[in-house]
């Protein structure tokens, strides 16, 4: 029935790409617009580093004995912390972020009724996230190896380290799909949600990003089990300053928990995910303006 | 008959629902409170915005939505351009089902809206914006630049190509939104209240271009919703009056202005319209419908209109009414039926009030 030649054409990837590279674009235009924000967020990062550093110094020695299968080094145990906490942290929140972005911005009808849908947009600014975390991640290794002389480079298994945080970003994903079906499923409107709010409190409780967990008592472990950062921190720390192999059967646990995990969070974040948008198609709130 | 739109017992309902304060700033306690109205959520009642709607567009048609804010217009196309899910009922545009095959419906459709909803970024210009949308639906650089140089002319922007959409005025900003919905050609073309917020210049260009190129030239089959009962006469082949989410009528603006048949009716231009005075005119035993709509809200001027059979035995009571009232009558004229008219006779209310 339709007027040959006249309908838009179905997106295809080049366009599909340039759309994601588009946003991303424009997010970085964002983040480095406002000089002195700018300078703010990457001299946070130095501050960030500095207080983790003495802090570790002055509790060294009580940290001294759990800390054998790391290789005993409390700064290097702590830079490292929170350098893979940027890239898990930006797995869990960035999915939210973005929808936020999309729905305060008014960009989601805009994007919905184009060819290339909203996760085109949403795949722009979580890619900036990661870009951010990168950016972290490096900042962090650097100061950590060159002034706090923290001991990765001869023996360390990079390949290990890299595969382990792989696998926990795919678990974290998951989790950051679920949090982001809040938005719509639970209303959940405001930059914050129950999800993020309450992982990131468990992370930074009993996953391991700041202390080991074997100073924390039987309970508060079992929680740290259920999170998949914690094997992840674990198999990463473990490969980087004790410089543990793929055959390891301490790696061998922590990669098979995180590839577990990823077999439930995923498709329950897709299923959740996908419940949302079609809540908001119906509710009419993929605009503020509905 | 070969249909573009077709839409079949469509129904929209919402739920009434407290607002979130917008930019409140709750912090990270904000998802209590979103808890808190989730709950409540589940007690509120439902608004029936699109009831049980039926209508047919024949390709190629100008056709006009017309009612008063809230009648139920921007719903009904926001569920024909796939970013509603109605509750009940479907509507097929251009061939393709709106619930089954959305995909493909989107790929006929371009939709330009009024206000704010359409996300502009702030940081490129009015030309890398429009740059900006020709890509994301795959128009070729050249094509682009030649469109863009096209439709910059029709919506007087060329002047302003470079600057960024927070250093022009609201009024720019919205011919900015036109441009991007001139930039996409499609069989179909859903405009929410296009003109709303434009200056008469700009307003009569758009219309203009709309008339001319987009329905004349190019055959686009375009749905325009407005509450300008203006713009639809000048506008439209045919036009539906929506109300409270039903269509109350359908046709050419001449058989919709038929349905007044040879009734008189009144236009009388006075100051100090006020409830009262439209209460007490309605209640006269030969006035049959009464509406008023206010030009200039500090002297409350405007215009009253009046429905009757026998306009020589209510003419002089509506205008004792007023004076009592302490109005002062500018203007007394027998008026050409409008669709205002037509509007009034069917819902017994003005179109704007």
């Amino acid at each position: 029935m339709s007027k040959q030649g006249f309908e838009v054409k179905k997106a295809d990837w080049k366009t599909v790409l340039w759309a994601v590279w588009a946003n991303f674009r424009k997010a970085i235009m964002g983040w480095t617009f406002f000089l002195p924000n700018f300078i703010m967020d990457l001299a946070g990062i130095i501050v960030n580093i500095g207080i983790f550093y003495f802090l570790a110094t002055f509790t060294a020695s009580a940290m001294g004995p759990h800390l054998a299968r790391y290789g005993g080094n409390y700064a290097a145990y702590i830079v490292l912390g929170i350098a893979f906490n940027a890239y898990l942290g930006a797995s869990l929140n960035s999915f939210y972020n973005s929808y936020c972005m999309g729905y305060w911005g008014c960009a989601f009808e805009l994007y919905a009724t184009s060819p290339v849908g909203i996760k085109a947009f949403m795949a722009g600014s979580i890619l900036f996230d990661y870009f951010i975390s990168t950016i972290s991640v490096l900042f962090y290794i650097l100061f950590g190896v060159s002034v706090f002389s923290i001991g990765i480079g001869k023996g360390s298994d990079f390949g290990v380290a890299l595969l382990a945080m792989l696998l926990g970003m795919a678990a974290v994903i998951g989790i950051g799909l679920i949090a982001a079906s809040t938005f719509t499923l639970l209303n959940a409107k405001q930059w914050s949600n129950p999800v993020t709010w309450f992982v990131n409190f468990l992370v930074g409780l009993v996953s391991g990003v700041y202390f080991p967990l074997d100073v924390l008592p039987e309970w508060a472990r079992t929680i740290g089990y259920l999170l998949p950062q914690t094997y992840a921190y674990d198999a990463a720390r473990i490969a980087l300053l004790s410089g543990a192999s793929i055959t390891n059967p301490l790696i061998v646990k922590d990669l098979s928990e995180l590839i577990l995990f990823s077999f439930v969070t995923i498709p329950a974040g897709v299923f959740f995910f996908k419940r949302s948008l079609r809540k908001a198609e119906k509710d009419g709130t993929l605009s503020r303006w509905s | 008959m070969d249909y573009a739109i077709e839409v079949l017992n469509l129904t929209k309902k919402f739920r009434k629902v407290k607002k979130i304060p917008t930019e409140a700033g709750f912090g990270d306690a904000h998802w209590i409170i979103a808890l808190g109205l989730k709950l409540k959520f589940l007690k509120a009642q439902e608004i029936v915005a699109v009831d049980d709607v039926n209508l047919k567009v024949e390709k190629g048609e100008l056709f006009g939505l017309l009612g008063p804010n809230g009648a139920g217009k921007t719903t009904l196309i926001k569920c024909l351009s796939t970013l509603l899910i109605p509750d009940g009922g479907t509507a097929i545009i251009n061939g393709y089902d709106v619930l089954k095959e959305p995909d493909r419906v989107k790929r006929c459709i371009n939709l330009v809206g009024s206000g704010h909803w359409i996300g502009f970024d702030w940081g490129l210009t009015v030309r890398e914006n429009l740059e900006f949308f020709a890509n994301l639906y795959g128009l070729k650089p050249s094509l682009a630049r030649e469109r863009i140089d096209e439709v910059l002319k029709v919506v007087d922007l060329k002047d302003k190509e470079k600057e960024v959409p927070t250093r022009i005025s609201s009024g720019m900003r919205q011919r900015m939104i036109i441009a991007k919905g001139f930039l996409i050609r499609t069989p179909i073309f859903f405009m929410d209240e296009p003109t709303v917020g434009l200056d008469p210049v700009s307003a009569r260009d758009i219309r203009g271009y709309i008339k001319d190129k987009l329905s004349g030239e190019l055959s686009e089959t375009i749905v325009l919703t407005t509450h300008y009962m203006q713009e639809a006469e000048q506008l439209c082949d045919r036009v539906a009056i929506m109300d409270k989410g039903k269509i109350v009528a359908c046709g050419s603006c001449q058989e919709l202005k038929d349905m007044i048949g040879k009734r008189d009716v009144i236009e009388i231009e006075t100051v100090n319209i006020g409830d009262k005075l439209i209460d007490e005119i309605g209640k006269m035993d030969l006035v049959e419908n009464v509406a008023s709509h206010i030009d200039d809200e500090v002297t409350s001027t405007g215009t009253v209109r009046v429905h009757t059979d026998d306009a020589e035995s209510v003419l002089p009571m509506v205008l004792q009414s007023i004076e009592k009232n302490g109005g002062k009558v500018l203007h007394v004229s027998a008026s050409q039926p409008t669709l205002e008219d037509v509007f009034m006779k069917l819902t017994g209310r003005g179109l704007v009030e």
